[in-house]
């Protein structure tokens, strides 16, 4: 696979924090908010192993590899976090986002 | 250069630029988390076309798997009783105009910034050098459960403190007393039968091919998790014999005994986690199994606990 390749995952990682981040602030409910943060995440990890795919070309570098597993895995962590409390303040008050009358 | 190749991957970035700002935009929950969904296998291809499949693995097993199970049960949840819910205001034409103005401006200077990055050295070359001595083939194992064991260890500290936290978020510390529930039909009750021992060998499969190629204890955890999840919703619940205390050795262990390992290199002048080269290849097997135990566990608990809240609702009486 050619070092063009990973440029083109390298930059796609620039608009999908950009949605990411404004998306966490914008959308009204929990579960969008969820769903934002998880995105921004993602984009985090493709940068990581996009950069390390294109600087080494033939052989992947294991140590960024690694650490994307381990983020993958402790942002689902929060993000069942999250959905937990999301679903209480949905139960105890009946709001599904912030500021909203109850 | 291969254009196909390149017409591929650029394919592929469009489409997940789409479904990511889709899951975001479309209305309601449903067509946004399925939306998700479909970003997260996208990103897994994603991943396998940069030769990562430890991360294409752990991305569509755990952060869409998962998750999306999570999120699609959440949806019954909060669309319930969606007819009594006032409908919200819309958003004004300057908030929407902020939103894309800042998004694009956002991504623009990013986009600036990645091209700019200067080229780094890595760890490649170091990973390589030492990877006789760290008792498997894998490089990529070998950094998970030796180099940087550490980083395992209190990433499975974190799975116990989620945990943890849906304990206490939740409303309820444990688990809901068995209740009689409606058996499935026999189309999902067959189909779970038939396919448990499948996803049991292919979770022990996983874990002993972490040894020599993609696989390990993630990957192998979250699909012995998702074999509890299938029980779960083939209508068998939480088993009687699992008593509160064994279910929080269960969520313990994985990271009680990397403690206990971590120790014990301590005690024998070695650094923390640090094995002898001539052990290191069984005691990363033992770790592994506590590891993929406590992580198929924990995981197949986060879906349990929330699945029984939305049935039995945590009461009053059942809090204190």
């Amino acid at each position: 696979m050619t070092a063009e390749a990973h440029e083109i995952y390298a930059l796609l990682a620039a608009p999908l924090f950009a949605v990411g981040l404004v998306g966490v602030f914008a959308c009204r409910h929990f579960l969008k908010k969820i769903i934002a943060a998880k995105i921004l995440g993602a984009s985090a990890f493709l940068l990581l192993i996009a950069l390390a795919a294109r600087d080494h070309g033939e052989g992947p570098d294991p140590v960024p590899h690694a650490m994307v597993i381990t983020g993958i895995v402790v942002a689902v962590s929060a993000a069942a976090f999250a959905l937990t409390l999301a679903r209480r303040i949905w139960q105890e008050t009946g709001q599904s986002g912030f500021g909203e009358k109850p | 250069m291969n254009p196909v190749a390149v017409g591929f991957d650029g394919l592929l970035a469009l489409l997940i630029l789409f479904l990511a700002v889709r899951a975001l935009t479309a209305p309601g929950l449903q067509q946004p988390v399925i939306l998700f969904i479909a970003f997260g296998l996208a990103m897994a291809l994603a991943w396998a076309r940069m030769r990562a499949p430890d991360v294409a693995l752990a991305e569509a097993a755990i952060g869409t798997g998962l998750l999306g199970v999570l999120l699609i049960d959440s949806l019954g949840l909060f669309t319930r009783s969606k007819s009594e819910t006032p409908p919200q205001p819309r958003r004004s034409r300057a908030a929407s105009i902020l939103a894309v103005g800042t998004t694009l401006l956002l991504a623009g200077g990013l986009g600036f910034a990645i091209l700019a990055m200067p080229e780094a050295e890595g760890l490649a070359a170091a990973a390589a050098e030492k990877l006789g001595a760290s008792g498997v083939d894998h490089p990529v194992t070998a950094v998970l459960l030796n180099f940087r064991s550490f980083d395992t260890w209190l990433e499975i500290g974190v799975l116990l403190i989620a945990m943890w936290g849906l304990f206490c978020a939740g409303g309820r510390e444990g688990f809901a007393p068995r209740a009689t529930e409606a058996r499935p039909g026999t189309v999902l009750g067959g189909t779970v039968q038939s396919l448990l021992p499948l996803v049991l060998l292919v979770g022990i499969y996983l874990l002993w091919l972490g040894k020599v190629d993609s696989g390990g204890a993630f990957q192998a955890g979250v699909v012995l998790g998702a074999a509890g999840i299938l029980l779960r919703l083939g209508g068998l619940g939480f088993p009687d014999w699992l008593r509160p205390w064994l279910v929080r050795t269960l969520l313990l262990f994985g990271f009680a005994f990397m403690l206990l390992v971590g120790l014990s290199a301590l005690f024998a002048g070695a650094a923390f986690l640090e094995y002898p080269p001539t052990l290191a290849g069984p005691l990363i097997l033992a770790v592994e199994l506590a590891a993929t135990l406590s992580i198929g566990f924990t995981l197949y608990c986060f879906f349990t606990y929330l699945f029984d809240l939305r049935i039995h609702p945590a009461t009053a009486s059942s809090e204190s």
